[in-house]
């Protein structure tokens, strides 16, 4: 039982350090906040992707079609995302910046409640010692818990990637969903193929040992990053696009 | 009765039975006993052996395994009994060193359902899992595989103790010659191809290339006793 009281204060104080640090001096109502955070923590919980990958591994094997299942499960995460984030987005929040945080709260609560359902199969499946068919759901430790924060970690980077179409005062175009997409892709890619090459070519078993203290690390700086460069072009880009309008405006009304 | 008892009638007919008894007790105690010995391949590098007995006994087979490393004591790997004519399993358990310790899964089965027990240093857990008909343990594999009859392919459930979970196992014969049969087995994403001799079906290679590691028959000895 520790472990699941862990895991919900883990995610309790998540929120408030994300609330603590981003939306102290904002004005949107903190119960909404919660609201969005607690659906993004659900989402991953109640519908049950991971057993496509259980269903699909009955039926395929081998190492293409291991990238494979975890480029379809890729695809359900991102679209989950999509979903969250275009659910918020459609309740405005005017200020750029602070649509920006609550992008990067929905990934957290996403991340969180990846986390929380992995330690629920793992820590509360019958059997408990094993969830089995992963070599990445082991035993209850002090990493586990790091893997997860870090793992969701790179879910705020993703939402923030995929949020980053979204913040323009003239509305999202098609061609910065894609581009924006393939970039939260990049990330999240990233960490499944290194964990199906672990698993799956045996001259790569040794990167298990420095998953958790190299290639998540490496990957969430190399994310976040490329997050902050791309955030802050944006909101350059935000205030010319608010600089140059009006000016447009008046030139229309001279002509 | 007593006229039943008495004559050459009764004289042969309890001959029968004492014959039919001592003809019963010989064959019911009949034990034979395979064991199998296999060289453990690392990229072309043996780092130790894999040991199989199966021990025959009325309708049972008993299949015990053990793992020796490089220079380490030889160590018990799982031991099976199953029913002779299905393969399906009856009790399984297997034992696995991890660096916190030892943890033994047992797994009885019973009709429709298996009991698994899973015994760490943190403690025992024990869990009822549903079962589809027919459906194999997956310590059984290497013995099982060149067994049941399999033209081209063929689809079995098979019970990974360790996860709880039911997993779809397929078999796929992709190579034959007059000596040997090779078979392509996929399980929970992984491949393994087993190589098997054809007149009595016994295991000569195994390759689980996901797994980074090859068995090869080494030797293979028998004895029965009565």
């Amino acid at each position: 039982m520790n472990y699941l009281w862990y895991t919900a204060i883990t995610i309790l104080i998540a929120f408030l350090l994300f609330v603590v640090l981003f939306f102290r001096k904002s004005e949107s109502p903190r119960k909404k906040l919660l609201l969005y955070y607690l659906l993004s923590v659900a989402l991953p919980l109640v519908i049950p992707y991971r057993w496509v990958e259980k269903i699909l591994f009955d039926y395929l094997a081998g190492l293409p079609s291991a990238l494979f299942i975890s480029l379809v499960l890729i695809l359900i995460e991102w679209a989950l995302l999509f979903f969250l984030i275009v659910r918020v987005h459609k309740k405005a929040i005017d200020a750029p910046e602070e649509q920006f945080f609550l992008f990067l709260l929905l990934g957290l609560g996403f991340g969180m409640g990846k986390a929380l359902r992995d330690t629920l199969l793992v820590y509360f499946h019958s059997l408990s010692v094993f969830y089995g068919y992963s070599q990445f759901a082991n035993f209850p430790s002090f990493f586990y818990l790091l893997q997860k924060i870090m793992e969701a970690q790179i879910e705020v980077i993703s939402a923030g990637l995929l949020g980053l179409a979204f913040l323009s005062p003239a509305g999202y175009t098609f061609q910065h969903l894609v581009s924006y997409s393939l970039l939260s892709f990049i990330p999240k890619g990233l960490i499944t193929i290194a964990q199906v090459l672990i698993q799956f070519v045996p001259s790569l078993f040794f990167l298990a040992s420095v998953y958790l203290v190299s290639l998540l690390p490496l990957t969430l700086i190399i994310g976040a990053g490329l997050l902050w460069y791309l955030y802050r072009r944006r909101l350059y880009q935000i205030i010319e696009e608010d600089e140059t309008s009006p000016h447009e405006e008046n030139l229309k009304e001279e002509a | 009765m007593r006229k039943f008892f008495s004559g050459n009638k009764s004289l042969s007919a309890i001959a029968g039975v004492a014959i039919f008894l001592i003809n019963f007790m010989t064959i019911s105690s009949l034990q034979a006993k395979e064991t199998f010995s296999y060289k453990i391949m690392v990229q072309e590098k043996e780092i130790g052996k894999m040991i199989y007995e199966v021990e025959e006994e009325n309708n049972f087979l008993q299949i015990k395994s053990f793992i020796k490393l490089a220079e380490e004591e030889m160590e018990r790997d799982a031991q099976l009994t199953i029913l002779r004519d299905t393969y399906e399993p009856l009790r399984s358990q297997k034992w696995v060193k991890l660096p916190g310790g030892e943890i033994v899964i047992e797994t009885i089965y019973e009709e429709r359902k298996a009991q698994i027990k899973i015994t760490s240093p943190e403690g025992a857990k024990e869990a009822t899992v549903s079962l589809p008909s027919p459906v194999f343990d997956s310590e059984e594999i290497p013995y099982l595989i060149g067994k049941p009859p399999c033209e081209k392919e063929k689809v079995i459930s098979v019970l990974v103790p360790i996860s709880g979970m039911v997993w779809r196992g397929k078999i796929q014969k992709i190579a034959q010659s007059e000596e040997e049969e090779t078979f392509r087995f996929t399980l929970g994403g992984e491949i393994t191809y087993l190589r098997y001799q054809k007149e009595k079906p016994r295991l000569v290679e195994l390759q689980a290339p996901q797994r980074g590691y090859n068995l090869v028959l080494e030797g293979h000895s028998q004895e029965e006793n009565n």
